[in-house]
């Protein structure tokens, strides 16, 4: 049986040893710049759009024969070709197309793209460079990756901000006429219960100018 | 053995009684809880609505609490419903902070919780989110109001409840547009707790202080009629733009009548009929979610009108 002194002496061991691993101090700046430092969305896009995309581009389907099975057989073209990672209407797909400029607009350049059967008049947006078309048709990306909502739309900015740079940037200060022959790989917007391809609206993420 | 024929024969009326709680344990029907802010905002009776149809089309019995907006009647809810003994919950809270503790207590007490809608700011509590893109949709509309107001002029901002992460969402996600445009300028930003009425007065007092405006961005549809109503009081309601977002009925009517320039249409149904989806899953044994469920907002505007109807419904 212990004496008194000891008895006090080994309970206070005891309430030291409990106190102080059950006590953690930090700075709250070093936590907050832990937090932020935790996702680079800038990087993580560049990884993907300089390691992984080049080989997916070789995927994009061309859009004549997209349009041609979006006729008849809507749901297949949809299973095949299209991604999206929000659940509902909005699918995304990757398409690569040769076409003819037609106009130079403030916001957009308006091209002719050949059909199976014909052509249709599209859109290559120059300036309203934004939303989830690209980060979701190249089909790169994998929600159960991100349990932070706020990380996935900075990853869909830093791809649009790719875009700005590296594409449109370029397609600025070339020669792009009316009349220059373009080779596109692009990223779709199609609305699976409201598909309109006389409003198409490309998002370029590679572009040549043949001529 | 004459001694004995008492006890055997309670010993068979216990088992009878035995036999039949058994019976009665597996014809017992599963119960879901569908806990809503507010049955206030036609939108979200017709969360709640849709979420209790597609749990009874499932097979359970399901029972339908108002929050009224007050955190304290929702812990209260929840409090009923683990000791009532609900399967599931399916939940659109009213706080994205305030309401994660009511979680963590129907976590702890085995109960899966699925929200709908509104985010809680915690990624342990609930099983999954299944929300709003709200942040896309915002992308949506902003890009509209660029493009309607040829990338300059004044406009107003009119936020949704503080606590709530759509409000936020929904901004960030707008002026992740709009803010690349100098000559874009917001003259007010105001809270009006996405409540009609209040936006009303809100847009009223800062008309008093800055009558040249050009265009409202609204973080729901209610403050966009609020506004719009605001508005033509004043005499402006044909100079300003108007923009919402909901997907609410009298907004898609006026935007058919050129009244409202364009809203973010969310899809209720979807979200209540995911919800339920997946709480139905969890009873019968699955336990892999993904946290954060996001469903797309569509852009309404008076070019693409009579695609839609209100809530999406079409």
């Amino acid at each position: 049986m212990l004496t008194k002194p000891w008895n006090y002496i080994v309970y206070t061991v005891i309430i030291l040893f409990i106190g102080y691993n059950s006590i953690y101090i930090k700075r709250l700046s070093s936590l907050t710049q832990s937090q932020s430092a935790k996702f680079d969305a800038t990087a993580f896009a560049q990884n993907i759009w300089d390691k992984k995309l080049p080989t997916r581009l070789n995927e994009a389907v061309e859009l004549s024969s997209l349009a041609d099975l979006l006729t008849t057989n809507k749901a297949a073209a949809f299973e095949k070709y299209s991604h999206a990672i929000a659940i509902g209407n909005y699918r995304y797909f990757l398409i690569k197309t040769s076409c003819l400029v037609k106009a130079i607009n403030e916001n957009d350049i308006t091209v002719e793209v050949p059909l199976q059967s014909g052509s249709v008049l599209a859109k290559i947006a120059t300036e309203f460079i934004y939303g989830n078309t690209v980060r979701d048709a190249i089909k790169l990306v994998d929600i159960k990756d991100f349990k932070n909502s706020d990380d996935l739309n900075n990853v869909s900015e830093a791809f649009n901000q790719i875009v700005r740079k590296a594409i449109i940037s370029q397609l600025k200060t070339t020669s792009v006429k009316v009349g220059s022959k373009l080779e596109v790989v692009a990223a779709v917007e199609l609305n699976k219960e409201h598909i309109k391809l006389n409003e198409l609206e490309l998002v370029p993420v590679q572009l040549k100018i043949l001529k | 053995m004459q001694k004995r024929l008492p006890y055997i024969f309670l010993v068979a009326i216990i088992m009878s009684f035995v036999q039949c709680k058994q019976k009665d344990d597996s014809t017992k029907k599963h119960t879901i809880a569908i806990v809503v802010s507010t049955l206030n905002n036609p939108w979200f009776v017709f969360l709640a609505e849709s979420a209790s149809a597609k749990a009874k089309s499932l097979g359970y019995e399901a029972k339908i609490f108002d929050s009224q907006n007050n955190t304290a009647l929702e812990s209260d809810h929840f409090e009923n419903i683990i000791v009532s003994g609900f399967d599931a919950i399916l939940f659109n809270s009213t706080d994205a902070n305030g309401s994660v503790s009511n979680v963590l207590k129907a976590k702890a007490a085995g109960i899966p919780v699925f929200c709908m809608d509104r985010e809680i700011n915690s990624t342990e509590a609930a099983t999954s989110q299944i929300l709003s893109d709200s942040y896309s949709g915002s992308v949506s509309v902003g890009k509209y109001f660029t493009e309607q107001l040829h990338k300059k002029g004044k406009y107003v901002e009119l936020l949704g409840l503080v606590g709530d992460n759509n409000t936020w969402a929904r901004s960030k996600g707008f002026h992740s547009v709009v803010d690349h445009y100098p000559d874009l300028k917001m003259v007010a930003q105001q809270s009006a707790d996405f409540d009609r009425n209040k936006a009303m007065e809100v847009m009223e007092s800062i008309l008093q202080a800055n009558p040249n405006i050009d265009a409202v961005f609204c973080g729901n549809d209610g403050m966009a009629s609020g506004a719009y109503q605001a508005l033509v009081s004043a005499g402006k309601a044909n100079k300003v733009k108007v923009f919402g977002f909901d997907g609410a009925e009298d907004v898609v009517t006026s935007i058919g009548q050129n009244k409202i320039c364009a809203t973010g249409m969310q899809f209720p149904k979807v979200m209540a009929e995911t919800a339920a989806s997946f709480a139905d899953a969890y009873i019968k044994g699955q336990r892999d979610f993904p946290q954060k469920v996001p469903v797309a907002v569509e852009l309404v505007t008076a070019k693409n009108i009579n695609d839609y109807i209100a809530y999406g419904k079409k």
